[in-house]
């Protein structure tokens, strides 16, 4: 650490800086001034070759599990819908579709939000006030964020499409189908960026409720064409969708001294906070960063907040506002109970532990989205200590809301289930799951001081695992009762009462705070 | 010759202003201080002539042209220094400002630099990784980053936070030259001694109004708001 030089430095009268002058023809452009600072970086750090072949290898071997995982995951989900006992059906060509859909919609958000032209932080403070272009400056970004989003799409056309059985050619065709779909979603919202439109509020929303969408016509779909069989896309289409990415990627590549200096700084805050959030493992931090509203957030129901009488009254009114104004969560919620809906029409999904596994994911999945509130005040617990309530009242009043988020979701999968006898099970498993949601919402940093535990896969990070489970934990046993009611294909009255009886003492638990001394 | 003129101009987010409209024009050698309690819109306003947000209504105008901070030669003219530290990893205090001022095309940028070091204090940190420097001597290296390049308006956004009273007394100096030189200065501020050391006219930001104050009243206004 350096320290402060001493006043005693301006004892004396410095003679005025002479007024600089800059030569246009010295004046260098952004590819230069780029390729300065990158020269000057690896003078100071100079990378050692065996430590980049290290970190090659590493990338490469990680690569390579994970193809082998997925290859291997494969296996049973393709006899899965192969077994063709499907009820009203559900495709594999839904399937495919689906998947592809919702990377496509996906990959558009996160580039909308961290891109997809973009410079570090640092770039947009020291070469973005200077003369050089923003071409030069921003152009490895975009060679990055197009080989990002054809790579990406490769793998969301090929992969689907290799699960559900379609031959090598065909596979090979709907990859590069979702490769030239992801170079359309690349460039188009990079044209978004450099017109200004992606800068607002709106676009971002707007590709939300196409998120939700997704399943919502999927759910449609099923029911409409019930036997959509496996498809590689037609050569013709596309060799179109290749032309219309290509088109569209030569008009923002002219375009990108057209960004704005405002926008690469929203840019590079964003996507700085999804990589701390990347590299912490902090899922909060991560939806945050890619769905969170800027400055012209939503301002709905301004009267809301008038309307609290007494602290609990307070918190539920703060955590309903917050609630209201997250079009994310409002489109999860839609989204979740669709695909719930859609998952239950698949055989092993139907009854038994299969369809218990549904419902306890994609109700404790809305539980999280309605917890917008229990999340703020998890990660700023200042918050709670604004409220005159004792913490373990304060974080039971939380749980209203992620149970009624959960509550509908799984009544939406309940009622495709069938029968009115699933509701009153669904009512406390609801709450369950909303407590979940909330002990899943206080369960702090990841305490990396836990130590590791060796075992012959590697070393395991306990604490990180600790922390994941936080909550789950709750959601799983939590649902036990239903788990049983599931499994048995019956609803009784005991069985209902049991599962009350496991909500009351959810809430007790995620409402639990140790004592400090 | 006017430099940058403000017209009827209005910021703010999302469609909410924070603060009232806005009139001034500045004229080489100018000094004008933006004054207000907090929450005024003092650096909203700033964010807006430097072309980082646009207004909700109103214009700004630097050199004749309204603000486009896209175009190359608004950039080659005006210099701005916010609360915003962010640097790159492994270049050296000194090399930040050399790419700096050879960006600009700045003859001997690294003779440029040396001085600029010993004008802010830091001379014998050129050599430090910025993350090593205490809050101050970051706030003297940004400063430094302005007065690296060309510039025919210098606008600083409270430019005197984590500074000590001696920089904080050769900053008034420093603008004072700058103003001599046929800068232009607009910069926010809390510091009355520093208003006064620039004799900067201020434009004082309030729920009444926006009202240009003369120099010799700015610093007590602004002391009053102790």
């Amino acid at each position: 650490m350096t320290r402060d030089e001493p006043g005693a430095a301006f004892s004396s009268p410095l003679p005025p800086l002479p007024r600089l002058v800059g030569d246009e023809e010295e004046q260098l452009t952004g590819a230069e001034l780029r390729r300065l600072t990158a020269r000057v970086r690896a003078h100071n750090l100079p990378a050692e070759a065996g430590r980049v072949a290290m970190d090659v290898g590493e990338v490469v071997i990680s690569l390579a599990i994970v193809a082998l995982y997925v290859w291997g995951f494969g296996a049973p989900v393709r006899e899965l819908l192969g077994s063709d006992a499907t009820r009203f059906g559900l495709g594999p060509g839904l399937i495919q579709a689906m998947a592809l859909a919702l990377a496509v919609v996906a990959g558009a958000v996160v580039a909308l939000r961290v891109g997809p032209a973009g410079l570090p932080a640092a770039g947009v403070r020291w070469w973005v006030p200077t003369p050089a272009d923003r071409a030069g400056l921003a152009s490895p970004s975009v060679v990055r964020t197009v080989l990002a989003g054809i790579g990406a799409g490769l793998v969301a056309g090929g992969v689907p499409a290799a699960f559900v059985g379609v031959g090598l050619t065909g596979i090979l065709a709907d990859a590069a189908f979702g490769g030239a779909l992801g170079l359309v979603v690349v460039a188009g919202t990079g044209v978004l960026q450099v017109t200004g439109a992606a800068s607002g509020d709106r676009a971002g929303r707007a590709l939300v409720l196409l998120l939700a969408a997704v399943p919502v016509a999927g759910l449609g779909l099923a029911l409409w064409a019930p036997e959509w069989a496996a498809w590689s896309v037609p050569w013709p289409v596309l060799a179109a969708v290749v032309v219309v990415g290509g088109a569209v990627l030569a008009v923002w590549a002219t375009r990108l001294d057209l960004l704005r200096a405002g926008e690469l700084r929203a840019r590079a805050s964003a996507a700085m906070q999804a990589s701390a959030a990347l590299l912490s493992l902090d899922s909060g931090g991560m939806s945050r960063a890619l769905l969170s509203g800027g400055p012209t957030a939503s301002r709905v129901l301004p009267w809301l907040p008038g309307t609290a009488r007494g602290p609990a009254g307070a918190l539920l009114a703060a955590d309903a506002t917050l609630l209201v104004r997250s079009p994310a969560a409002l489109a999860g919620m839609v989204a979740l109970a669709a695909t719930g809906a859609v998952a239950v029409q698949v055989p092993v999904l139907a009854d038994g532990i299969g369809l218990w596994a549904v419902l306890a994911c994609v109700g404790y999945a809305g539980a999280l989205a309605g917890a917008v509130g229990p999340r703020a005040a998890g990660e700023n617990p200042r918050l709670d200590s604004l409220v005159p309530l004792g913490a373990r009242a304060t974080r039971a009043v939380r749980t209203a809301w992620p149970v009624l988020t959960a509550a509908v979701v799984l009544l939406a999968v309940a009622a495709t289930v069938g029968g009115g006898q699933w509701l009153a099970m669904a009512v406390p498993a609801a709450v369950v799951l909303g407590a979940a949601a909330v002990r899943t919402a206080y369960r702090g940093p990841v305490p990396w001081d836990v130590p590791m535990i060796a075992t012959p896969a590697g070393a395991v990070p306990t604490g990180l695992v600790l922390h994941q489970f936080k909550g789950l934990d709750l959601a799983v046993l939590g649902t036990l009762p239903l788990a049983w009611v599931a499994v048995s294909g019956v609803v009784a009255p005991p069985m209902v009462a049991v599962q009350v009886l496991f909500a009351v003492g959810a809430v007790l638990w995620a409402a639990h705070v140790k004592r400090t001394a | 010759m006017t430099l940058l003129e403000l017209s009827d101009l209005v910021v703010g987010y999302g469609g909410n202003a924070v603060c009232p409209p806005v009139s001034l024009t500045l004229a080489p050698g100018d000094v004008v201080a933006v004054i207000g309690t907090n929450g005024t819109g003092k650096s909203t306003l700033l964010r807006t002539v430097l072309g980082l947000q646009e207004p909700l209504s109103g214009t700004v105008s630097a050199f004749g042209r309204v603000v486009d901070e896209r175009e190359r030669g608004f950039r080659t003219r005006v210099a701005g220094v916010l609360d915003d530290d962010a640097f790159f990893p492994g270049v050296t205090v000194r090399e930040h400002l050399v790419l700096t001022a050879r960006g600009h095309g700045v003859p001997d940028a690294g003779a440029v630099t040396d001085q600029v070091l010993d004008h802010v204090g830091i001379s014998g940190h050129g050599g430090a990784m910025p993350h090593t420097l205490s809050s101050g001597q970051r706030r003297r290296f940004l400063l430094a980053s302005a007065l690296v390049r060309p510039r025919d308006l210098l606008v600083l956004d409270e430019p005197e936070q984590r500074l000590d009273t001696a920089m904080r007394a050769r900053l008034g100096d420093l603008l004072r030259a700058e103003a001599a030189a046929g800068t232009a200065v607009l910069f926010a501020t809390h510091d009355d001694r520093l208003l006064a050391a620039t004799g900067a006219s201020a434009l004082y930001l309030s729920d009444d109004g926006a009202v240009l104050l003369p120099s010799a009243d700015a610093p007590g206004v602004l002391a009053g708001f102790r």
